[in-house]
């Protein structure tokens, strides 16, 4: 049994009887369907195995994603907000589109990351105290700061606002909650189909017969022209 | 079906152990019976169609983050398949452990990533060499078979390396490198092996079928998330591939929602007779009787099972007589590292899903570890391709901008050390006597670090850097403290093989040294976690297990 050369021997044996037995197994499948699997399981087991007998090239058709799979959906929006008030979310909407503005492409509140952050908060208590508690917290500087509440001072002071925020100690709680509502609107905007598909371009999600894999000549992409930037400017 | 009716075997779990257990022995005519705690997962559960992100793109968000984080009854996918802590809870000391159980037919192995690298010759000899705990019972020799056949009949692709750690095996042609991947090697080669003569960097080995297979197997699809399940079939699941052929068999029956609580001893023999489970929907109690009863629960669950299964004979459990049950759990101490390379800074998007992370390195650390200090050592796994920036830019069009650029520049390492048994990591009985929903005994696992798991830490972290380095690689970041114990999901050790039943549960066929009738088939009778992935040696060793329990049924030396 340890003589390897008789294993490889039986590697070639083998996919011969395999070939065999999907020979017998197309012609039997034809006529007897799974029947063993009738009498042994119920029909929730038999959804669960691979159908045994369909030989393996067939499955592409039959698994090939649906219409519903490949359709992507907005970000949830809702008319009434789950988790915070009408005010706080419009703020929300405000902070998240600084965060990510809209450029050629939309930015995070056409996304609907503030709604998706509602979303998050209604299950996540602790996401949904710490922003109640971080919005207040914005509130309350841009009237120190500007006399006037966050939703109508300019463009630009919005900037000067958030700058400062983004440079304070990390112990403050001011920088806390920049670096939160980065995280979240990060992962809201990028996992929607806007920031997915709109922004990032992102393919995917397809049957390939082979992976290419990396198919530039330079393994160090170090040499002009090998890809990265370089690629792209070729592209063009 | 009567519940009177004896088996040749009871047999306990479908994962990678037991579904081996359950083909091998049912294709050889022997009458078995398969407990599986959960229910089988219908093909459109597993979800080979979609990455994380697709689905974040199109799924109720608020459904979405409760699979994700706070995993509840009503979530997404494979957390369907989670055992909650509402329906069996269990209760930890020390460090804690992150305990993720599976209720499905097919166990972990319907939802892992694949990674199958074998257990080097050097691996069943690391107690005498280093001097920490005992051998292997068995030779890489005695087990080389097993993994040839695995290899032939399960299909597993990957690159033959010329490396003490990896051995030769049969395998299909491994999926072509991702540009990060190849920058990696082309650094390890180019600047890092003068220095660490040991280091390769090379296609991981997974169980992923890459050529044709035959009836029932798809080749690779090169889809994406391999953890999410595979729908074609072409990444190895014991549901798919060894479960299913044998429910066409009259001799094998499968018994879905089946909890097992405790083994049947005989009073006269002291043989195991059956177990005893409780069926999952009606919660009720009832025996099972076996000529032979073998356990694949997982390392914790068998562990738990053994020792719930207390007699007059067997105080403190079955198979316990020397206290070993329960000791010795062991798994691997992770190290999660990244970074984004310049060189790939602005390539175009492009669907490199692949079948996740296509680097292996294999242990290196031999080469110096005695001068570093610390014993046994560590595999490095890594990817790249997509991946969000945030570190970029503060905020505003900048960071828009630079996390377009940075997105096809990710490269991503993974470093698994192995964390030596220690005193203080066992599984045991919880001592307040709480009972889970089904009114069984819950355990209570203890864990602690062994220093030489910190210096592994350290080493990993160290190196880490060093590869990120070597690449080029921007914005690194790297695991700061050791990751919750448990998190690795490949825990074993805890019913161990070896020659001495003072020092051991079971022997190198995972016979239990107490109850010869009683069979361990899973993790839990690894004699060392080691830094490999354990699914294909559990495999390897289930079959040679199945083989010797054949052989002994037919000699009818079990029979009480």
């Amino acid at each position: 049994m340890n003589d390897r050369k008789k294993v490889l021997e039986e590697k070639a044996e083998s996919s011969r009887r395999l070939e065999d037995r999907r020979r017998a197994l197309k012609q039997i499948g034809a006529l007897s369907g799974l029947c063993a699997l009738d009498l042994l399981c119920g029909p929730e087991l038999k959804a669960a195995v691979i159908d045994l007998v369909e030989i393996s090239h067939p499955k592409q058709a039959r698994l090939q994603p649906t219409t519903a799979e490949m359709e992507y959906r907005p970000l949830a929006t809702g008319t009434v907000p789950k988790s915070f008030t009408r005010g706080d979310l419009d703020l929300l909407g405000d902070l998240v589109e600084l965060i990510i503005p809209t450029t050629d492409t939309p930015g995070a509140r056409a996304a609907g990351v503030h709604w998706y952050i509602d979303a998050v908060a209604e299950v996540n208590t602790q996401v949904r105290q710490s922003f109640s508690e971080g919005l207040a917290w914005l509130r309350e500087r841009s009237q120190q700061h500007f006399d006037k509440p966050f939703g109508v001072v300019t463009e630009s002071q919005r900037v000067e606002l958030l700058t400062h925020m983004s440079r304070l100690p990390a112990t403050d709680p001011g920088k806390q909650f920049f670096e939160l509502a980065k995280q979240w609107t990060l992962d809201g905007y990028y996992k929607s189909q806007i920031g997915l598909l709109q922004e990032l371009g992102w393919v995917g999600h397809e049957y390939l017969p082979s992976f290419p894999g990396c198919p530039h000549p330079d393994p160090s992409h170090r040499r002009k022209g090998a890809a990265g930037r370089f690629l792209q400017e070729q592209d063009a | 079906m009567s519940n009177q009716d004896v088996y040749d075997v009871v047999l306990v779990g479908t994962g990678a152990g037991g579904g081996m257990m359950a083909h091998f022995l049912a294709t050889h005519g022997v009458k078995v019976l398969n407990l599986e705690y959960g229910a089988p997962v219908p093909t459109e559960d597993l979800g080979s169609f979609e990455m994380f992100h697709q689905a974040f793109a199109r799924m109720p968000y608020a459904e979405l983050q409760k699979a994700l984080y706070e995993p509840g009854p009503e979530s997404w996918k494979r957390s369907k398949y989670f055992i909650y802590q509402n329906e069996c809870d269990y209760k930890t000391a020390g460090e804690g452990w992150y305990w993720r159980r599976y209720r499905n037919v097919g166990g972990r192995t319907t939802w892992w990533a694949g990674v199958s690298p074998r257990l080097s010759p050097l691996d069943f000899r690391a107690g005498s060499t280093d001097g920490f705990g005992p051998d292997w019972p068995l030779t890489y020799e005695d087990l080389e078979p097993y993994y040839d056949w695995i290899d032939i009949n399960l299909g597993n692709a990957g690159p033959s390396m010329g490396h003490p750690d990896c051995p030769k095996g049969i395998y299909h042609k491994p999926a072509p490198l991702r540009c990060g991947e190849r920058v990696l090697q082309d650094a390890v080669y180019g600047k890092l092996t003068r220095e660490f003569p040991l280091m390769q960097c090379e296609p991981i080995r997974k169980m992923i079928a890459t050529e044709e297979m035959g009836p029932g197997r798809s080749p690779c699809y090169y889809h994406g998330a391999c953890w999410e399940g595979c729908a074609v079939g072409a990444r190895f699941d014991a549901a798919q591939h060894l479960i299913a052929p044998a429910l066409r068999l009259p001799n094998y029956t499968l018994r879905q929602n089946a909890v097992v609580a405790e083994v049947l001893a005989d009073k006269n023999t002291g043989k195991a007779k059956g177990v005893r489970y409780v069926d999952r929907l009606t919660k009720q109690s009832y025996e099972a009787y076996g000529k032979v009863v073998v356990l694949a629960a997982s390392a914790i669950e068998t562990a738990r099972i053994l020792l719930n299964s207390k007699s007059t004979l067997y105080p403190s459990g079955i198979a316990n007589g020397k206290g070993q049950v329960g000791k010795h759990l062991c798994e691997q101490i992770r190290c999660l590292a990244d970074g984004y390379l310049p060189q790939l800074y602005g390539m175009k998007s492009h669907n490199d899903d692949g079948y996740g992370g296509n680097i292996y390195m294999p242990r290196f650390t031999r080469t110096y570890q005695q001068k570093a200090g610390f014993i046994r050592g560590y595999e490095v796994r890594a990817g790249s391709g997509k991946g969000i920036n945030g570190g970029v830019a503060s905020f505003g069009k900048d960071l828009k901008a630079g996390i377009k650029e940075h997105y096809q520049a990710h490269l991503f390492l993974e470093a698994f050390g192995e964390k030596l048994d220690n005193p203080g990591t066992y599984v045991e009985i919880d001592p307040s006597g709480a009972v889970d929903s089904y009114g069984i005994p819950i355990v209570k696992i203890h864990s602690a670090l062994h220093e030489n798991d910190r210096k592994i830490f350290g080493d990993m972290q160290e190196k880490m850097q060093i590869l990120l380095e070597a690449t080029g690689a921007k914005n690194i970041q790297i695991d700061q403290v050791p990751p919750t114990p448990g998190i690795s999901e490949h825990e074993v050790g805890t019913c161990r093989m070896g020659d001495d039943p003072k020092e051991s549960v079971c022997n190198s066929f995972g016979q239990t040294h107490q109850v010869k009738n009683l069979f361990i088939a899973d993790g839990g009778f690894f004699t060392q976690a080691t830094e490999k992935s354990p699914t294909i040696t559990i495999l390897a060793l289930a079959r040679r297990g199945a083989d010797y329990l054949v052989e002994e049924l037919r000699r009818g030396s079990l029979q009480a």
